[in-house]
């Protein structure tokens, strides 16, 4: 038993091993291969899982666009996004009157005059009587004007009175009576302008007729005798501005929940030539939503604006470019449900050429 | 009786070789030596401190399970339009240390047909992060599991949702997802 030792001789070492040695590294790796991924095994492994279950179902909008009466609207599948294409804005239209008839009131004067510019006037002196002075304009409704756009009448009077307070209406064909549009009080020579600029069809008769009633001490009331009212110049004038397209879109709600609905532009291209570009909703009000000037978003993102139930808003656009080309401008519309954030968002494409 | 010098060697290579083969045994086949511990584990039912939360967007349709570990949403998806949710469900550490949580698919219903064509997708983010279903064809694409993410001790996550149908999808079409909302202990 004792010749193992005996084999131990240094001599051996070229054939034989440090025997202590190699069991020494097999234990250590005995106990590195038992021990050494527990660690890592507890790490981690405790959790636990919560279910969450989705249900998405394809429902129809309860919003949809619909195309408006200027520009070119293209309505996509569902009526959920849309491109409008408009042009450069044409010029702006202007009618004058081009003749004048006392219905009522007496006058000491009358003439016909024509205005360089402003079409046919008259001369009017207006005395009192106890009848009222009512005047009927005749402007010329041509066929071929083009009536689309925001639409004016202006009442340019250049005169004096005596000392009152005279008070100016139009007539409003649809209630049949008469509308204050302003008062006239100047003693010496002086323009009196007034302007409509809402409900001007109430103010115009199917036969292209204004009229307009000038009285004192209120605009039903029949002027004293001794009151004067004496005018140089007085003259109807209409136009119709080209200042925006209006509509180009409308956005009508289905339902008779009501909604909140703004503009977002997203992205655009060649946007440079647009001196300026508004789109806007309105129905009533207006609310601005997205406004380019020289080339450059003033407002890329529009405020919240009412959708009533069941009722219907409307996207108008205004533009002025400085050159040909075609402009692209990219945007959401988004559409709120009240006092939450659920939102959707329909694509728009506004092409100007 | 003086054993050969070769005769040494070879009894020593074989006592390593034993010793590796005992090595190797016990290693692969350990369960057949062991000893036991007791462990006396004593489980008590506990509320979750990770738990979802009505959000302020909280779909009409949808439920809360008892102890707010499960939900169930009810969403719609609009033709060609996206539909956004921002808060629809809340998830919310009423604890006082952070919690790892991360979103990871189970399944979708169904998964493949011609139904599926009607949604274009339906995404989910948590954190910021993305947690996608979109459609290829007629197959839904269901995304990897989420990385964990940090919630902190005491704070509230909105999950946000955007769905969106295809131009033309047909009224009513339906699809069930289950995700599994993992919280580390």
């Amino acid at each position: 038993m004792s010749e193992v030792k005996a084999t131990m001789d240094p001599k051996c070492d070229l054939v034989s091993f440090d025997f202590g040695k190699i069991r020494s590294l097999v234990w250590l790796v005995l106990i590195l291969l038992v021990f050494s991924d527990k660690p890592q095994n507890i790490a981690g492994i405790v959790y636990g899982s919560y279910v969450k279950q989705d249900y998405a179902m394809v429902s129809l909008p309860s919003v949809i666009l619909e195309p408006g009466i200027v520009g070119t609207s293209t309505l996509y599948m569902n009526s959920t996004s849309a491109m409008v294409s408009v042009g450069p804005l044409p010029s702006n239209s202007t009618e004058y009157s081009d003749s004048f008839t006392i219905v009522t009131g007496s006058t000491s004067g009358l003439h016909n005059d024509t205005h360089a510019k402003d079409g046919v006037c008259f001369q009017l002196i207006e005395s009192g009587g106890g009848v009222n002075l009512i005047f009927d304009g005749y402007y010329g409704y041509s066929t071929d004007t083009d009536r689309t756009g925001s639409v004016k009448i202006f009442v340019n009077l250049y005169g004096n009175v005596t000392g009152e307070t005279w008070h100016i209406s139009l007539y409003n064909y649809t209630s049949s009576s008469y509308n204050e549009i302003g008062t006239f009080s100047s003693t010496s020579d002086a323009w009196g302008n007034f302007t409509v600029a809402s409900g001007v069809f109430h103010f115009i008769d199917e036969g292209g007729s204004l009229r307009v009633g000038i009285n004192q001490p209120d605009k039903d009331a029949a002027p004293a005798s001794t009151d004067t009212f004496y005018t140089d110049y007085q003259e109807v004038r209409i136009t119709y501005a080209k200042e925006s397209y209006d509509y180009v879109l409308e956005v009508a709600n289905q339902v008779a929940g009501a909604w909140k609905i703004r503009l977002s532009a997203y992205d655009q291209s060649n946007t440079i030539r647009l001196e300026n570009c508004t789109i806007y909703f309105h129905n009533g009000g207006a609310s601005r939503q997205i406004y380019i000037n020289e080339g450059l978003y003033e407002q890329q993102v529009g405020n919240w604006y009412d959708l009533a139930a069941s009722a219907t808003d409307y996207i108008a656009v205004t533009v002025k470019a400085n050159s040909t080309g075609a402009s692209f401008i990219y945007v959401y519309l988004e559409i709120l449900e009240p006092n939450t954030s659920i939102y959707i968002r329909y694509i728009l494409t506004f092409v100007i050429t | 009786m003086k054993e050969s010098r070769t005769g040494v060697i070879r009894k020593r290579w074989l006592k390593v070789l034993t010793l590796l083969l005992t090595t190797t045994i016990i290693s692969t086949v350990s369960a057949s030596v062991y000893y036991s511990m007791y462990m006396e584990p004593t489980v008590i039912i506990s509320q979750a401190t990770v738990i979802f939360q009505v959000g302020d967007d909280w779909p009409t349709g949808s439920s809360m399970g008892t102890n707010s570990t499960y939900a169930a949403l009810s969403l719609k998806a609009y033709p060609n339009a996206t539909l956004t949710y921002e808060e629809p469900l809340n998830i919310s550490n009423t604890d006082s240390i952070a919690h790892d949580v991360r979103l990871r698919h189970v399944s979708i219903t169904p998964a493949s047909g011609a139904s599926v064509s009607n949604f274009a997708f339906i995404n989910f983010t948590l954190n910021a992060v993305d947690f996608d279903y979109t459609v290829s064809g007629t197959t839904w694409d269901t995304p990897s599991d989420m990385s964990y993410q940090t919630l902190p001790a005491t704070t509230e996550w909105a999950l946000k949702i955007e769905t969106k149908a295809v131009a033309g999808a047909i009224d009513g079409v339906t699809c069930t997802i289950v995700i599994s909302l993992d919280v580390e202990e």
